[in-house]
């Protein structure tokens, strides 16, 4: 016998088998398909969101290697003449960058001089714009291609702007290519840009092209108040930003990758299981070991190939839905103002590949090894298996306990993010492994009580599920990491959520908060006006700013604060009623993430570059703060004026003594300036949860992602342990076992299952929810927040693993007991 | 076969797979950045009305009309010159600084930043011995110190490449423009008086009113000083041309471009002809010349008294374009014959204006008397 007509025996008997449960090798097609495609998703969002990060950076940035920056106010535009011409510095392009609006859309606005553009930034790229009065014309604009057509504007076309608390009229000159990560730049001549800010004088910053002997040469010649900042640096700081936001959604499809590996072991094993007759008949027929295992392999590569194909088809469209959620937490959080492309990242696709096709493999190599190393017709007995499966149970248990041992050391005290990561895997793998040996002495436990319930009914179910471990336990795994998944972030979030509550409750204080709906400074007059309004008791002044700094900008809030605002604060670090005497005193206070990415404590001092150069500001105190990742350094407005000049007021907080009377007051005020936004505390509060619940909307999609995932996963377990069970129903039909009772027992089988592993997915997904809270969001992002075992994503993680078990049983326990107890009793 | 079958399927699916990824991997365009995004011929287009216009003739007053005429809208200051060092080796250069207003009114506005006037510098040297050609162009506005022109004292400048009055006259002046590929700096120094082109200084170029330009030239300027291409630097000495020309007009319909020749003889005498091409190839009649005569005296030359004959083309590499670079002028007037030759042919300026401006020799007769001499000449419009 030449091993040719063997090779083809075996692969017309693979194929054949596969031909005949369509509806298994569809499923193993999808369970293979819906784990590449989240993993190609949540990659593409990931890897489009940084691009499109890294592209708005070079937009703003060019080829600039340093930049000359100010204090406050800026850089006084007279620098640029004298770096320009009487230095000769010729790769030197001055910027003045405004926040506009043109309606709703908020823009940027660059002011720029055309001719400086070219050596380093290219600004303007390919485009049509007339040159002459984009200089000569006051409030030119030129648009790029794309927001001109959202904004239905073309050459010669005016638009109203708002900037700095004015509303202009502004008149398009031309278009020019959009380039990525510009999409919400515009541009105008820095003589028009002045003017529209207010700022004639002033230029944000200098970008320059510097050899590092021209960088040193100038750092010693810069004028007093001016700083030479490396624009590599810089541009990583920012790029550091966007890091911590990946690095949640990495979790995420690191996540989803786990199950995704779950299922295609899932779905090969039940091939693998389905075939053991035909298997051992192979094998007496004399086929050996290796062509066997290469046949089952090369099939693995055929499912794996075809279900990577589909799930990169629907990955990519999944990205891209996604990416519309991500972009818009970025331009929430961060500096990029929007994503409008999804850019497919080779490296993406080759891990989908990698995963879908190496998956598939390595989770076809365990079953099929097996498969092929059974001597001849022993597998022919299905109980052999189940003995074996229970041997190797030993075997998954402890291994199991030695991830989660591994898992749990790993999270010693360290800020290594990566470590984290390490041990939330390992954790939620021992976990998973430790699921088999749980759901048997769960079922073991049950049979008991379901026995003197239901009678032999109850204990068939429940010993059912623990005889057909082979095949329930991967599913039941499967369901489980991916239900605590859903309950271990829904647990994180509701967690941060309840802090940010508990948070907001605390530091707004103010009944009111009155600000400029353009962020515009209040007047002194506005201000005296509102300190006479009736009913006020207390006011408190701010003003953000961000001041531009060599590790990139510091958000500085400053305040004049009453004690009772005072009171508001949350102190992580320090003493309040010392850290009060001392913020009075010049001192600093900052925020926690603050504390966390610069490594300060109460004590230390932090180096800002003030008016007159850089000074040392001792912090007095760390508090909490969730309103950015990135950390706010708050400091006393006489502070301020000591080390950088006056400070605007942008925004005020009314403490009332009748708020009735000042409400109405207010509605007076605003009635007479509707530029004024004035809310409620209650208004506020609302808002700033709604912006929070924005920003972790791409989590909750994710979420019910993975839990379709485990539907998926479920469904095709079961209809695979149905179709396998064809025998042993028609036996019981046989028995006397009516349709309707055998499909009550089968869905009662799996409901079991959805039982177990709902159970099981709860304590795993609060562990999983501890170490989310405790080391991943405190070492990515330097927050603490506490830990909530809140019921709602307990519950909803055991409903939705009970009744997705229930949904996917429903299907194949109607066809069993449709099934013709004759044929099956003549399976063989 | 069956199991071929398989195989035969295994592989198409490993194919298709390929397949998505080249297709999705495919390098697609993305629009570059870079280069400048506007034409300077943009900046000649603009609409004429509102600007001052050269109508009439004017009084030339000096040293203010050294200076810049911001009310029309265009204005250059021309330096062109042949060079040699002691050891005999020649080198050309031309500095020009143009000066655009974008606006016929001076604009008020509170930014600093603001102005309607725009200046482009051409900066161009020749080695002629070392066959190298180098240019160079800068734009700014005309504020903040970046660009401008001044009359007392004399300097016209963009950004650190200036020509400025080394005392209360406007000469001698200092040119200095340099970038990192070349350089020049000159002490220049007038030799004669200015010379009023056209009559008395008017240079009508077509017909319409207005459609012309105040023109004059200041024929010889003795040049010493340092001419460097790279990092090898040769002390020059030689003799310069400034033509200062202001106007509102541009080219008129049927005119394709000019030819431009200043032409300086080792007898003291020099000449400068124009002619504006017409798209039909006849001669125009605002064509014109002046011949300045080694005393001095000055006698205009008018479209028929002049003819030009292009005598050998030659071929920019860079660009494809065809100049004329040898050229016959005839002048029976004056009974001169002459033969005017590229000291080097790729002269060409492939900047945001693409011309031939280079230094030239030129050799015949002028009134029975054999002359030579050098110059410069200026070839627009070709394509």
């Amino acid at each position: 016998m030449s091993s040719q007509p063997r090779a083809s025996l075996v692969f017309k008997a693979g194929w054949r088998h596969l031909r005949g449960f369509g509806l298994q090798l569809v499923l193993a097609i999808v369970g293979i398909a819906v784990g590449v495609a989240v993993v190609v998703g949540i990659d593409l969002t990931n890897e489009s969101a940084s691009r499109a990060f890294a592209m708005s950076t070079d937009a703003l940035m060019g080829r600039a290697t340093h930049q000359v920056v100010g204090g406050p106010q800026g850089v006084p535009e007279s620098v640029y003449p004298w770096l320009r011409v009487e230095q000769g510095l010729r790769d030197a392009a001055p910027v003045l960058e405004l926040s506009v609006a043109v309606g709703e859309r908020e823009l940027t606005l660059l002011g720029i001089d055309p001719f400086a553009e070219d050596g380093v930034r290219g600004s303007l790229g390919e485009g049509e714009f007339d040159i002459g009065r984009l200089i000569a014309q006051a409030g030119a604009v030129v648009l790029p291609d794309d927001l001109a057509a959202e904004l239905e504007a073309g050459y010669g076309d005016r638009l109203q702007l708002s900037a700095a608390g004015a509303v202009h009229t502004v008149e398009v000159v031309g278009t020019v290519a959009s380039q990525p990560g510009a999409e919400s730049l515009l541009w105008a001549d820095i003589a028009t840009a002045q003017e529209l800010a207010g700022r004639v004088g002033w230029l944000t910053r200098i970008d320059l092209v510097l050899e590092p002997d021209q960088a040193r040469w100038l750092e010693a010649e810069l004028p007093e108040g001016l700083e030479l900042i490396d624009a590599g640096s810089r541009r990583q700081s920012l790029g550091e930003m966007s890091r911590a936001f990946e690095i949640n959604l990495t979790a995420l499809s690191l996540l989803a990758l786990l199950v995704g590996l779950f299922l295609v072991y899932n779905t090969m094993s039940f091939a693998l299981l389905r075939r053991r007759e035909l298997i051992g008949v192979l094998r007496a027929l004399g086929v050996e070991r290796s062509q066997l295992l290469r046949n089952v392999l090369l099939e693995a590569l055929i499912l794996g190939g075809v279900g990577t194909l589909l799930g990169i088809a629907v990955g990519i469209p999944l990205a891209n839905g996604l990416l519309q959620l991500v972009g818009r937490t970025l331009s929430d959080l961060y500096y990029a103002r929007s994503i409008a492309e999804l850019s497919v990242a080779p490296l993406s696709l080759v891990k989908a590949v990698a995963l879908g096709m190496g998956g598939t493999l390595l989770a076809a190599l365990v079953p099929a090894y097996a498969a092929a190393s059974t001597p001849p017709r022993q597998d022919l007995g299905r109980s052999a298996l189940e003995r074996g499966v229970k041997r190797r149970l030993g075997l998954v248990t402890g291994l199991g306990a030695v991830l989660l041992i591994l898992g749990a050391l790993l999270l010693l005290p360290s800020d290594a993010l990566w470590l984290g990561f390490v041990a939330l895997f390992a954790i939620t793998v021992g976990l998973a492994l430790l699921v088999p040996i749980a759901t048997v002495g769960f079922m073991r436990a049950l049979a008991r009580p379901l026995g003197r319930r239901f009678g032999g009914f109850g204990r068939m179910a429940a010993r059912g599920v623990v005889a057909g471990l082979s095949r329930t336990g991967v599913a039941l795994t499967a369901l489980a990491v991916a239900v605590s998944a859903v309950v271990g972030m829904g647990l994180m979030i509701g967690s941060f959520r309840a802090s940010v509550g508990d948070w907001l409750g605390s530091v707004l204080r103010a009944d009111y908060y009155l600000a400029r709906q353009d962020d515009a400074p209040l007047t002194p007059d506005l201000i005296d006006t509102v300190r006479q309004l009736p009913g006020l008791s207390d006011v408190s002044l701010s003003r953000y700013e961000r001041l531009p700094q060599e590790e990139g900008d510091v958000s500085l809030w400053i305040v004049q604060l009453g004690e009772e605002a005072w009171a508001g604060f949350q102190f992580r670090a320090g003493e309040p009623n010392a850290a009060w005497q001392a913020f009075q005193n010049g001192a600093v206070i900052v925020t926690e993430p603050f504390a966390f990415h610069h490594a300060l404590a109460p004590g230390d001092r932090l180096s800002l570059r003030t008016q007159e150069g850089v000074r040392e500001f001792p912090v007095a105190g760390v508090y909490a703060d969730y309103s950015s990742d990135r950390g706010i350094v708050a400091m006393a407005e006489s502070t301020y004026e000591k080390w950088f000049g006056a400070s605007p007021v942008e925004s005020m907080g009314l403490y009332a003594h009748n708020a009735a009377r000042l409400g109405q007051a207010l509605d007076e005020l605003k009635a007479e300036h509707p530029q004024l936004q004035i809310r409620s505390n209650l208004d506020l509060r609302e808002r700033s949860m709604e912006v929070f619940d924005q920003t972790f909307a791409v989590t909750d999609v994710l979420r019910i992602l993975a839990a379709l995932v485990a539907v998926v996963g479920v469904f095709s377990a079961l209809s695979a342990l149905a179709l396998e069970r064809a025998r042993e129903a028609a036996v019981l039909r046989a028995l006397g076992f009516t349709p309707t009772r055998l499909a009550i027992l089968h869905v009662t089988e799996s409901g079991l299952m959805g039982l177990a592993a709902g159970l099981f997915a709860l304590p795993l997904g609060i562990v999983l929810a501890v170490v989310l809270i405790e080391v991943i969001n405190r070492r990515a992002f330097g927050w603490t927040m506490d830990f909530a075992l809140l019921p709602g994503p307990l519950l909803d993680g055991f409903w939705l693993a009970l009744l997705s078990a229930l949904v996917a049983a429903v299907y194949p326990a109607w066809r069993q007991a449709r099934a013709v107890p004759a044929r099956g009793l003549r399976e063989e | 076969m069956r199991g071929q079958g398989l195989k035969r399927i295994a592989v198409l699916a490993l194919a298709m797979a390929l397949a998505v990824l080249v297709y999705v991997l495919w390098p697609r365009q993305q629009p570059q950045a870079g280069g400048p995004a506007f034409e300077a011929a943009e900046l000649l287009a603009d609409e004429e009305a509102g600007f001052a216009r050269a109508v009439e003739v004017r009084e030339f007053v000096f040293p203010a009309d050294h200076g810049a005429h911001p009310d029309y809208r265009n204005e250059w200051w021309y330096f062109t010159g042949n060079l040699e060092d002691a050891a005999g080796r020649a080198f050309g250069f031309e500095f020009t600084v143009f000066r655009f207003a974008m606006m016929p009114e001076p604009i008020e506005r509170a930014s600093n930043w603001a102005s309607r006037q725009l200046y482009m510098a051409h900066f161009a040297v020749t080695d002629i011995d070392g066959e190298r050609f180098y240019a160079a162009e800068r734009f700014a506005r005309g504020a903040m110190g970046l660009a401008g022109a001044q009359a007392a004292p004399f300097k016209v400048w963009l950004e650190d490449w200036q020509v400025s009055a080394e005392a209360d006259e406007a000469f001698p002046a200092r040119l200095q423009a340099a970038t990192d590929e070349a350089g020049l700096d000159l002490r220049l120094e007038a030799l004669q008086p200015p010379v009023l082109q056209g009559e008395r200084g008017l240079s009508p170029k077509g017909a319409g009113p207005g459609n012309a330009s105040y023109y004059f030239s200041m024929p010889r300027l003795a040049a010493a000083g340092e001419v460097r291409f790279g990092g090898e630097r040769y002390e020059v000495k030689g003799q310069a041309w400034l033509d200062r020309e202001w106007g509102s007009s541009v080219l008129e319909r049927g005119q394709a471009g000019w030819d431009w020749f200043s032409l300086q003889f080792d007898n003291g005498a020099e000449m400068m002809v124009f002619q504006l091409r017409r798209e039909d190839g006849s001669t125009d009649p605002y064509n014109a010349g002046m011949w300045i005569a080694p005393d001095g005296s000055t006698r205009p030359l008018r479209a028929q008294e002049f003819e030009l004959e292009p005598l050998a083309t030659w071929e920019s590499l860079a660009t494809g374009v065809e100049y004329p670079l040898r050229w016959r002028l005839r002048i029976p007037a004056l009974n001169a014959e002459l033969t005017v030759a590229p000291r080097l042919e790729n002269q060409e300026l492939d900047l945001s204006v693409r011309y031939w401006e280079g230094a030239i020799e030129v050799s015949g007769e002028i009134r029975n008397e054999n002359v030579r001499g050098l110059g410069y000449m200026e070839l627009t419009g070709y394509e």
